[in-house]
């Protein structure tokens, strides 16, 4: 049972769904929620696609410009919306996702409304060894002075821009980080799933980027992790109702945002494990004196 | 041209209409409804399911769907709303929606299909002949139903006193409570209306395009976010403006460019009007100061 799963295809899947869960969470955790990463990751799927299969380009050049674009582009368009309120960046992303997509259906040489034949070269190790730099990435971006600040203006707008943080400034930059790592994300699935369509990156995709950060716990980047991990498994276990998917999503959403909205795994619970392991790191220290 | 101009306020007076109900929920109390656009495609499939799978009479039908808005509106009010204002943070409403937006989309779609559902009405191809040119019947029934609805609608808002109760609950949810409003109550009741605008909408794109779609909401219906900001956060005036800006612009990009750019256009002028001015078209910097 557990064989038939794991084929390459869907360990690409999985690595891909934890990318774009933590890309996410990224400028959540700066209070930032965006709207748009179906057309951040779309942007970038579409770029590396058309560079690599029309242009012949090699791979690395093509996945660091569809990281650049995305970046790029999420910077842009929160900049603009947050010229007004943070509720403004959201709606910005949305737009983008908007115009990515009329964009993805107007232009013909990448297939247009039909759907655009990527060659594929991923393999699931490039995939996994993308999702561990970007998770040591994240995890020392968390417990670093910029993830603290990332940090107190989710906590309180107004303090921190009292006590002299641009908040501006870190918030761009949160859309910018979550934007390479979407971008990435966008990458990968181009040149794993090798068929990409301008449907497949309506604003549905967003929400199971937020889905998994929700479920699996929004205060922490091992939540988004974790979510991802918990959703993709649980839907290729329920793959015969995939009409339903979309419901059960939303049952979801509401279920946990009602009476769990910590999501599954809190912060708490991140720092019981690590107590766990700097205890045993402790008895094996004294067992080895 | 004048021609384009016309089918523009046509085709704005029915954004005119998804508009204004996205701008009294959003505009009003600043909650980010995004079920709306799913509850604007509802009211097309049940136009469908009445006139087209059990023949009623559209006497019938008109009312019964604006029943259907309330209810919509009610359910998406208790399930979503009423426990997640608490958060304080406007993503949580707006994500709870955008869940109750997927459950209607994938019912609507596993019962119905993916298929675009016919709809016909008996007048839908009529036109009515002024001087050289002639208008659809249809387009000059939603130009004045939208127009009968923003007067209601300002008459609402500004005379009677569950409008102005709305518009204080609005200002300062705690201040209103403590002056002895049910703010919940009034949260439930403009849902309701705003419901009820949305399936109307619905039911009117329906006739016009002649046809609902389950993909309805994603395209069309989050069109009145984007207006509601160009227009201004708390504006009615400046949303209906705005509708009919979007109305003109859509229907020149079809004209004078190409068709396919038409569902990009609004947002590109969103995008604009945010980067000269960040309020929108008609909005005040105190409205925005109540947006979490």
């Amino acid at each position: 049972m557990i064989d038939s799963f794991l084929t390459p295809l869907f360990l690409d899947l999985l690595g891909i769904n934890i990318l774009f869960a933590v890309s996410w969470y990224i400028p959540a955790s700066c209070g930032q929620y965006s709207f748009g990463h179906c057309g951040l990751i779309g942007v970038a799927a579409y770029l590396s696609g058309a560079m690599t299969t029309l242009m012949g380009l090699p791979f690395p050049l093509a996945m660091i410009a569809g990281m650049g674009i995305s970046s790029l582009a999420g910077m842009l368009f929160s900049a603009i919306g947050l010229k007004s309120k943070d509720a403004y960046a959201a709606i910005m992303t949305l737009a983008l996702a908007q115009i990515a997509v009329v964009a993805f259906k107007a232009i013909p040489a990448t297939g247009g409304v039909m759907g655009f034949l990527v060659t594929p070269m991923v393999t699931p190790l490039m995939v996994w060894a993308g999702v561990l730099v970007c998770l040591i990435f994240t995890h020392r971006l968390e417990n670093s002075r910029l993830g603290r600040t990332f940090e107190a203006i989710k906590m309180s707008n107004k303090v921190s821009a009292t006590l002299g943080l641009n908040t501006t400034y870190f918030k761009v930059l949160a859309f910018g980080i979550g934007g390479a790592m979407a971008g990435l994300a966008g990458v990968f699935y181009a040149h794993s799933i090798s068929w990409i369509e301008p449907h497949s990156f309506a604003v549905w995709l967003t929400v199971t980027a937020f889905t998994f950060v929700l479920v699996g716990g929004s205060e922490t980047m091992w939540g988004g992790v974790a979510g991802a991990i918990l959703l993709t498994f649980l839907l290729e276990f329920v793959r015969f109702a995939s009409a339903w998917r979309p419901f059960f999503y939303g049952i979801l959403i509401i279920i946990v945002l009602a009476f769990r909205p910590t999501g599954l795994i809190t912060r708490g619970n991140v720092h019981s494990v690590g107590r766990f392991f700097s205890r045993i790191n402790r008895f094996m220290l004294r067992r080895a004196e | 041209m004048i021609n384009q101009i016309v089918n523009g306020l046509m085709l704005g007076s029915l954004y005119a209409l998804i508009t204004l109900g996205y701008a009294l929920v959003l505009g009003i109390l600043g909650i980010f409804n995004m079920a709306h656009a799913e509850i604007f495609m509802g009211g097309a499939v049940l136009g469908w399911l009445m006139i087209t799978k059990w023949h009623l009479s559209l006497v019938f039908v008109v009312p019964a769907v604006m029943v259907g808005g309330v209810a919509l509106g009610l359910i998406t009010e208790f399930f979503c709303v009423r426990r997640s204002l608490r958060a304080g943070s406007f993503f949580v409403p707006a994500a709870t929606t955008i869940g109750f937006g997927l459950i209607l989309i994938s019912l609507v779609q596993n019962i119905a299909g993916t298929n675009p559902l016919p709809i016909s009405v008996p007048f839908q191809f009529t036109q009515v002949q002024f001087g050289s040119t002639s208008f659809p019947l249809v387009s000059i029934i939603v130009f004045f139903t939208s127009l009968i609805v923003l007067a209601v609608l300002g008459y609402y808002l500004r005379r009677t006193p569950l409008g102005l109760a709305t518009r204080a609950v609005g200002e300062n949810p705690e201040v209103s409570q403590l002056l002895g409003l049910n703010t919940t109550r009034i949260v439930q009741i403009t849902f309701g209306i705003s419901g009820l605008i949305g399936t109307l909408s619905g039911l009117v794109f329906g006739i016009m395009a002649g046809a609902a779609h389950p993909h309805l909401g994603e395209v069309a219906g989050l069109k009145g976010i984007c207006l509601v900001v160009i227009g201004g956060m708390g504006s009615m005036t400046g949303a209906v403006i705005a509708a009919f800006i979007g109305g003109i612009a859509e229907v020149m990009t079809a004209v004078y460019w190409e068709a396919k750019y038409v569902d990009g256009v609004l947002w590109l002028i969103m995008f604009a009007i945010l980067l000269f001015r960040p309020l929108g078209l008609m909005g005040k910097a105190e409205e925005l100061e109540r947006l979490q």
